[in-house]
């Protein structure tokens, strides 16, 4: 029984310590690297003693922290969509981009910004989002998503597939509409700089109910890491998760490339870290993916402003600049 | 009864077993063997349900088991696959209270008759010393253990074990084929998939003789075990002889 009590600590510990890198990134994404030169002393005065007409509070309270949550939420949903799709297909490398979710979001915002048929009548936001939401469907069912005994690898085939048509769609409208390039290509590379509050106010309610879903997948979740075959004569049906999990990715997934385009790696990334830290049970993997996902694109956003300032340079690249050594690595690693 | 009709079954459009009528008697021990690629293993796995069959139904005291939840049929109806994957990391302990799964409410974790349950499986298998050790860094045999532990834990009424000495040496394949008869007396029905033979006919009631996806024989050991099923079934020549100790029919090969 004492065994057991250490490794409760223990994570209690890890999960602490993780939370404060998450939140001290947080706090200082608040006020770093601003033109304005904001303090931390601004962040707590916000807190302690709101004042409208103090200018630096409010830079901070209308740009600053609306950004910075949404950075976090973002993160915590991809890796938390990251750890589901790894569970799922049991493979490391999986990762939420495999369900062309992104391409998918991309191609119907590119088609809507060239004014495509009806594409023209609706707001891009919402264009953006029923194409994750088509990416990761046409991946979905065409992996044979709904089939018994689907092959995982099927799924990433179909991945591979419907991703290269989509971006090849994205680059036929980009070149009709070459003025649209510039802002675009912006976006294609995951950016944070034109989030507001109402962006926070679409995330928010979109995650919960996606993290909810992805809490109770969490057991068959466990259960699918001993085999399907296990895990169905363990009474999962696995179909019937093979489908919620899916769900759960996309509704993650789709929402956050709508707003910030796509964030690469960090659904790779987290999830692993979480692993090394508390190896196989979902119930934890989950929010700890999400932590580390959250945590990882605070600071990727940090970084992203202060790398060549007062320019920006999209957070999305940062992560992949972290991401692709990191990825090397894996690779590696899975070969010796 | 287990009881499976007119069963058809295939991968990818390749017919398996076609046709297949099958009885497997309640409280008894029924051994399935054959030789290798015959079907074996697609046949327990239609059975527990992982596989839909094309045609034709597994029905379980004259239920039909493909109308029934998940859930209840795994209350009903355990397997231990051929080759399990074990996750990495994974402890004895948490590995065997998988196996309390289907008694479980959704939400809920495991109750202290569960615990109680992962705890008697485990010392019905010896492996309490072993209890918090990850299942990774144990031997083939002691991970089968571990596995056949999961599969005590469940507690069904029918189990099916598809090759369950694999890996075990002598001892442990006795003990193991000990503990089946004494799961046997508390009122489970088994069905075991073996290839030594003559261990099939010293511990089991009823014996399912398969060759290349069809039912050649299925009946108690000493009226089905002759040199002509082994020749038909296994190109082997043996000559049968009744076994001193437990006088069962035991074979030879020439
Ligand atoms: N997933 C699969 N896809 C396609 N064919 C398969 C698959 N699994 C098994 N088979 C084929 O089905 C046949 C029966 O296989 P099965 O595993 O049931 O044999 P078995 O009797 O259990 O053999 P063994 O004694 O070697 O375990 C074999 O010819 C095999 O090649
Ligand atoms: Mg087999």
């Amino acid at each position: 029984m004492n065994m057991y009590l250490n490794t409760r600590q223990i994570n209690g510990f890890k999960a602490l310590s993780l939370c404060s890198v998450g939140l001290i990134g947080f706090i200082i994404s608040l006020y770093g690297q601003s033109d304005f030169l904001l303090q931390a002393g601004d962040v707590w005065r916000l807190i302690s003693a709101p004042d409208n007409n103090d200018i630096n509070q409010q830079i901070i309270f209308l740009l600053r922290l609306p950004r910075s949550l949404v950075a976090c939420l973002i993160g915590v949903n991809l890796g938390i969509a990251g750890a589901l799709m790894q569970g799922l297909t049991r493979n490391p490398l999986a990762s939420p981009t495999l369900f062309a979710i992104n391409s998918g979001a991309a191609c119907l915002m590119a088609l809507n910004s060239i004014g495509f048929g009806v594409l023209t009548h609706i707001p891009s936001e919402v264009a953006t989002f029923a194409g994750a939401l088509i990416g990761g469907l046409l991946v979905f069912l065409l992996g044979g998503g709904l089939q018994q005994n689907a092959n995982p690898l099927r799924l990433v085939l179909a991945g591979i597939a419907i991703n290269g048509l989509l971006t090849s769609l994205t680059r036929a409208a980009l070149i009709i509409a070459d003025d649209m390039a510039y802002s675009m290509l912006h976006w294609l590379s995951g950016s944070l700089s034109e989030v507001d509050w109402q962006s926070w106010s679409q995330l928010w309610p979109v995650s919960l109910l996606a993290f909810v879903l992805a809490l109770s997948t969490c057991r068959g979740l466990n259960l699918t890491a001993l085999g399907e075959q296990t895990a169905s004569s363990l009474g999962i049906n696995v179909t019937f998760l093979r489908g919620r999990v899916c769900l759960t990715v996309l509704l993650f997934t789709s929402i956050s490339v709508t707003l910030a385009g796509p964030i690469v790696f960090v659904g790779l990334i987290a999830p692993h870290l979480a692993r090394a830290l508390f190896r196989h049970n979902y119930f934890l993997l989950v929010p700890a993916s999400g932590l580390i996902g959250g945590a990882l694109v605070c600071w990727a956003d940090l970084l992203s402003r202060s790398i060549v300032p007062p320019a920006e340079t999209p957070v999305g690249i940062v992560t992949a600049l972290i991401g692709t050594p990191f990825f090397i690595y894996l690779v590696l690693r899975g070969k010796s | 009864m287990l009881t499976i009709e007119n069963l058809t079954i295939g991968y990818a459009g390749v017919v398996i077993l076609d046709g297949l009528n099958i009885t497997i008697p309640q409280g008894k021990i029924t051994a399935l063997i054959g030789p290798n690629g015959c079907g074996k293993s697609t046949l327990l796995k239609t059975i527990s349900g992982s596989l839909k069959p094309t045609k034709g139904k597994v029905s379980l005291a004259g239920q039909d088991l493909s109308k029934l939840s998940h859930k209840t049929k795994a209350q009903l109806l355990s397997i231990l696959p051929q080759s399990p994957i074990t996750p990495e990391g994974i402890s004895v302990r948490q590995l065997v209270s998988c196996g309390r799964n289907p008694y479980l409410s959704h939400w809920g974790g495991l109750s202290q008759q569960d615990r109680d349950e992962v705890q008697a499986a485990l010392i019905e298998t010896g492996l309490c010393d072993l209890a918090d050790r990850a299942v990774d860094s144990l031997s083939g045999g002691q991970r089968q253990r571990v596995w056949i532990a999961m599969v005590l834990a469940q507690d069904t009424d029918y189990i099916l074990l598809d090759e369950p000495t694999t890996y075990l040496d002598l001892t442990y394949q006795v003990e193991l084929m000990e503990m089946m008869q004494k799961m046997n007396r508390r009122g489970k029905t088994l069905v075991v998939v073996l290839h030594d033979l003559n261990q099939a006919c010293r511990y089991c009631d009823h014996l399912i003789v398969m060759k290349k996806g069809a039912i050649i024989a299925q009946d108690e050991p000493h009226k089905v075990f002759n040199s002509q099923l082994l020749k038909e079934v296994f190109s082997l020549n043996a000559t049968i002889m009744m076994d001193p100790i437990a006088n069962k029919p035991m074979c030879i090969p020439l």
